[in-house]
This record gives structure tokens, sequence and C-alpha cells, in this order.
């Protein structure tokens, strides 16, 4: 979904922003500068943000934005207060989602402070099967009958996940 | 066997199909989009003023969208003029939203969804800034205040240019 890719971009571009304001104050004051933040997109957002996977499945998405953060604490309250402006809410559970073996994350943006990373759409499925199976149901049947994401099947099953669950 | 389920995840996928385009689903999409509850990248009319019946936004998030679920005791609280619901049937709803309204922590959860979960969305900012978050909203209450008050507080909301009601929360909140 192109919309939600450019809504990505704009919020990390705008943190990207903020933090070369704080390292700007910094170096003033001689400070030790803020460190390079990395963002890694987990669940429906990640679906969402991916061109791909948008185009074959129908996603629906609450203001939550799951993703792993690592980043000093001053960066990630400035993401906070982005995100709430731009209609989203960090979920402070994101740590806890699993992530099954095998799972590879692509660079969506690469700027000067922050890297935005997301993880493979196949792999969010498979945690999505696996961990939440009652709010995926549609989903998954739709990625499975979609044949679009070939190794699915098998890395349900390979994760101790059961396909009847899908009936 | 493997192949046999996938054949029928397939044919119920077609049924998912189909009930993507129910008017229930629809409708209820349509309006929580609208309001910025939920976003989504099906192509549905945004329907901001939409009156939904309860059962149909159930039905929608049982048969399509159970992320419906997570936001709708919030939205019935903050939106209630756009819900039409049965006080009976929908006992447990309002349970819910009677638990937000005062901030009262429950351990039922709604639909396998958390409290904590729920109530995010409460103090969530939508679209139409119209809509005010519940610590915004005001409730009346009722005092017998004496007459020398009563004159302070008309003499100082004139004096200040705001109503008598900002400057008792002024007074209250400074002190």
């Amino acid at each position: 979904m192109k919309s939600t890719r450019n809504k990505v971009k704009k919020i990390f571009k705008n943190l990207d922003k903020q933090i070369e304001k704080m390292n700007l104050k910094r170096k003033k004051e001689k400070q030790r500068l803020v460190s390079k933040a990395e963002v890694s997109l987990l669940g429906q957002m990640s679906l969402l943000a991916n061109e791909k996977a948008s185009l074959v499945l129908s996603l629906a998405q609450t203001g939550d934005m799951d993703a792993l953060l690592v980043m000093n604490y001053v960066v990630k309250k400035e993401l906070q207060k982005i995100l709430k402006k731009e209609g989203f809410i960090y979920d402070e559970d994101s740590p806890l989602i699993w992530i099954p073996k095998g799972a590879k994350f692509e660079i969506l943006f690469d700027f000067k402070n922050v890297t935005v990373k997301s993880i493979d759409p196949e792999s969010a499925l498979v945690s999505k099967a696996i961990k939440a199976i009652d709010k995926n149901k549609a989903l998954i049947r739709q990625a499975i009958a979609s044949e679009k994401f070939p190794r699915l099947v098998d890395r349900i099953l390979k994760n101790g996940g059961k396909l009847e669950n899908f009936l | 066997m493997k192949k046999k389920i996938i054949a029928k995840i397939k044919k119920q996928a077609k049924l998912d199909e189909k009930n993507r385009k129910d008017p229930r689903f629809l409708n209820t999409m349509g309006f929580l989009v609208a309001k910025g509850f939920l976003k989504t990248n099906l192509n549905i009319p945004l329907l901001p003023n939409k009156k939904l019946f309860i059962e149909d936004v159930l039905w929608a998030a049982e048969n399509v969208e159970p992320r419906i679920l997570e936001v709708l005791p919030a939205a019935v609280l903050r939106l209630k003029k756009h819900f039409i619901l049965n006080p009976i049937k929908h006992q447990h709803l309002l349970f819910i939203t009677d638990c937000l309204r005062k901030d009262k922590e429950t351990k039922e959860l709604f639909y396998g969804i958390p409290y904590k979960k729920v109530k995010i969305w409460i103090g969530f900012d939508l679209k139409d800034k119209r809509i005010k978050k519940l610590a915004e909203k005001r409730v009346v209450k009722t005092f017998r205040l004496r007459q020398e008050v009563l004159t302070k507080l008309k003499t100082v909301s004139k004096k200040l240019k705001i109503t008598e009601t900002e400057a008792l929360e002024r007074k209250i909140l400074r002190d």
C-alpha cells in the first residue's frame, strides 16, 4: 500500500530531522551525540508497508505500530510524539512479538539518523499464524489461497501450527 | 490430507472474499476508517455520518475483520450517537464501555481482548478533531454556592474574558 509506505517515510523522515536538531544542539553544548536509530517494523504495519504483500492481502490495522526499536530514550519519546500526530501509537508489547526462524529484515529507508527495516511478509504471516490465530484466520486463508507465499504452509507446520486452525 | 485441508482453506477464502463485499462490513469499516479508528488498504467508501447496528458491527468483526472488536468499545463510548444497540442484548459491551468511562480496570475480556488493549483507543487522537477524548469531555455537576462566591465568580470571569466554568477550572487546577 503506497500510502502506508509514504506515511512510514514521512514519520521517520521527521524523526531523522528531529535527531539532526538534537545533535546540532548537543554539538554546540559539547555533549555526546545521539547515535543512529534503528526501527524494525513488524505485524500489520510491515505488511501494509510492503507493496507486494499489500497488493495481495486485504489488510486492516488499528493505530498500533509494532516495531523493534534500537534507539536512545529521548529519540523514542520524540518518535511517540510524531506517531501521535500521524494517528499511531507505539505498541510497548512489540518486543514480545515472536519472530520465526529464517525471518529477513529488508531496509525500507536509510536516513542519516534512522534506518527503517521491515520483516519479510511471509515471516510476518507465519508469526501471526502461530501466535495470533483468532485475529488472523481470514488473513492467513487469503495468503495461502493466493499462492504468493510459497513457503508459508510449510513454515506454519514446521513451527508447530495446524492448518485445521484456519478452517 | 494436507492437500485436502488447503483445498478447504481456499474454498473458505472465497467465502471471505464474498464477506468483504457485504454491506455490514463495508458500512462498519467505512465508518471506523473515516473516523480514524482503523486503517485499511481496501478501497472502501468513507462513511463518517453512518449509523450502525451493533449486530452488523459484530457480524463484520466475527466474519471478516476481528480488529474491529479492539476499537469497538472506545468507538461506542466516544461516538455513541452512531451506534444502535440493545441494552439487554449488548450488556457486555455496555459493561466494558462503562468501565472505560469510569476508568475502572476490569479483568473481564472483551471477545478475548484484555481491557488494557481496549483502553488505548479512549485517548487516541481521531481524524475528526471535533471528537473529544474522554478526558476532555465535560460532565455536568451541580453545586449550591454562596451568593458572594457567585458574585466573585462572575467578576473574575468577566475580568479574564472567560466563562464561569473556565474560571472555576483554572482556580482548581492551579491549586
